[in-house]
């Protein structure tokens, strides 16, 4: 087949042409691509001004980014920023701190070669905006031509709403020896109570990681460490650089910030109610003869202490607390 | 639909109907078409287009407030609107919406007072038995058989007056549980 060989020049313009046409959604608008058109509606929930709604600001005092929370509240009370209510005439404010979700981290394979780990990534919007590809996994690479017109780098900041919850830290320490493995010490913590159920704070944090709870393993062999917060993520910032930044820039006032929900509600906070305690009786063998006794229960033993490992379990509370919306 | 940057090329790419089929189709997408609440002319240079926005949402209990005066818009606690003084929050035929009076909020320590539901409660069924608009300093204490969920915060201003924030956007169901000593409240958005 003769095929028409353009410039590439020429060609590449008349793609470039269409791009810079397209239309993309900012404040206030969305857009959805179809094959006969984009269409372009009003986009009321940019206006909605919803409880833990972000707007942020350059401050040129501290040179740094600041967030405003609208208030947002938990059982009807507000939480607070740096020991301030967020309904206070002063409007608290959160400073950013960045991350970039773009860099992989560093990791050792097993044959002791260095790699980059495939990054955090970043929602698909972001690609439109032409941020920067995330990095791949090293080992698995593979070159994006279509990503090569894309510079902007990306940083991100987590928004977290917190308040202090009852959690015990339960440490044995147990001895073994010939005749067996015996507890010869521990120590049981309580995690600060004071304002359980009563305060709420707002943070933002570079990467939010939510705290594990005890395994049902840690449970059973009575050593664990509960988290002494509940916490629950409302927002992750983006900051959005011009095209083609130097290197090692940071977020300052030319970036572009978004703001990505994960609430837009008040919330009801709860704890577990304790269990009530069960008893377990152990199974026992009383037939009136002594030597079948004996062997029986011997035999019923190992039932009865595969039984009780399951009642420690199941009278193991925790006071996990939950936020849901109201 | 194509990506547009994938039809980029190098110096010496063969242009090919592949090609120019996804430069055609990326033109007919990137037509614009006018959706809700936008306006648009078509001009030689370009599509102006024009927004507007929809009017604010009328959520239930949605609080307003002239002065010392606030009347809520109307709402439900388990499929039944909620009152004041007995008189439906939204008014009936014959008696216009009821208005609470602020003139002299209550506050907490912290400068807080809050326009709330009082959920009471059957001491033997632990049913509804009224939800009525109330203003008060605290969302608790008070007793097992009556429960409080606010609608919205006052914040008292050093100036003397307050500010309100609107706390409830949906109507209400409520449950209580009965348990050793005390009573479990639970509220949802119906």
């Amino acid at each position: 087949m003769n095929l028409f060989r353009p410039p590439a020049d020429l060609w590449n313009d008349w793609v470039r042409k269409v791009m810079k046409a397209r239309a993309l959604p900012g404040f206030g608008v969305q857009t959805f691509v179809t094959p006969e058109g984009t269409i372009v509606r009003a986009n009321p929930g940019a206006t909605f001004l919803h409880p833990w709604k972000i707007t942020t600001s350059w401050d040129t005092t501290t040179a740094a980014w600041q967030m405003v929370v609208r208030p947002g509240f938990v059982d009807g009370l507000p939480p607070k920023i740096n020991g301030t209510f967020i309904t206070d005439a002063d409007m608290p404010v959160l400073t950013a701190y960045w991350r970039n979700p773009l860099e992989g981290s560093i990791g050792v394979s097993d044959d002791g070669a260095f790699y980059t780990a495939t990054s955090e990534g970043y929602p698909k919007f972001f690609e439109t905006l032409g941020v920067r590809t995330a990095a791949q996994d090293s080992r698995s690479a593979t070159y994006d031509p279509s990503a090569s017109w894309r510079t902007r780098e990306l940083r991100a900041c987590d928004i977290i709403l917190s308040t202090p919850r009852v959690g015990t830290i339960v440490d044995l320490t147990i001895s073994s020896s010939d005749s067996g493995s015996t507890i010869t010490g521990g120590t049981a913590t309580w995690g600060d109570t004071s304002n359980i159920g009563k305060e709420f704070k707002l943070y933002s944090s570079e990467k939010w990681t939510q705290q594990a709870e005890p395994t049902a393993l840690e449970w059973m062999l009575g050593t664990y460490v509960e988290p002494t917060v509940d916490e629950i993520k409302l927002a992750t910032v983006y900051a959005v650089s011009p095209p083609d930044p130097e290197d090692g820039a940071e977020p300052d006032s030319t970036w572009v910030l978004y703001t990505k929900y994960f609430a837009f509600w008040n919330f009801v906070y709860s704890t577990q109610r304790p269990r009530n305690r069960v008893n377990y009786n152990n199974i026992t063998l009383k037939t009136g003869i002594p030597l079948a006794d004996e062997i029986g229960n011997g035999m019923l033993s190992v039932d009865n202490d595969t039984a009780q490992e399951i009642q420690n379990f199941y009278n193991a509370t925790s006071f996990k607390g939950k936020f849901y919306n109201a | 639909m194509d990506d547009l940057p994938s039809l980029l090329v190098k110096e010496g790419d063969e242009l090919t109907p592949k090609l120019w089929d996804g430069l055609a189709r990326a033109v007919r997408s990137a037509r614009i078409l006018f959706g809700d609440g936008i306006r648009g002319r078509r001009l030689p240079d370009g599509t102006l287009l024009s927004c507007s926005y929809w009017s604010p949402w009328p959520h239930p209990f949605k609080v307003a407030i002239a002065g010392a005066d606030a009347t809520v818009s109307k709402g439900t606690m388990g499929g039944t609107e909620v009152t004041l003084g007995g008189v439906p929050i939204s008014g009936t035929s014959s008696k216009p919406q009821p208005i609470l009076d602020l003139s002299s909020p209550k506050y907490n320590e912290d400068g807080m007072g809050w326009i709330a539901i009082e959920v009471m409660i059957d001491s033997s069924t632990y049913k509804q038995t009224s939800a009525e608009l109330v203003q008060v300093s605290s969302l608790s204490g008070v007793g097992q058989y009556a429960a409080r969920h606010p609608i919205g915060l006052l914040v008292r201003q050093d100036s003397g007056g307050f500010s309100f924030f609107q706390i409830a956007y949906f109507n209400l169901q409520h449950v209580a549980y009965r348990g050793t000593g005390v009573t479990r409240h639970f509220f949802w958005p119906a």
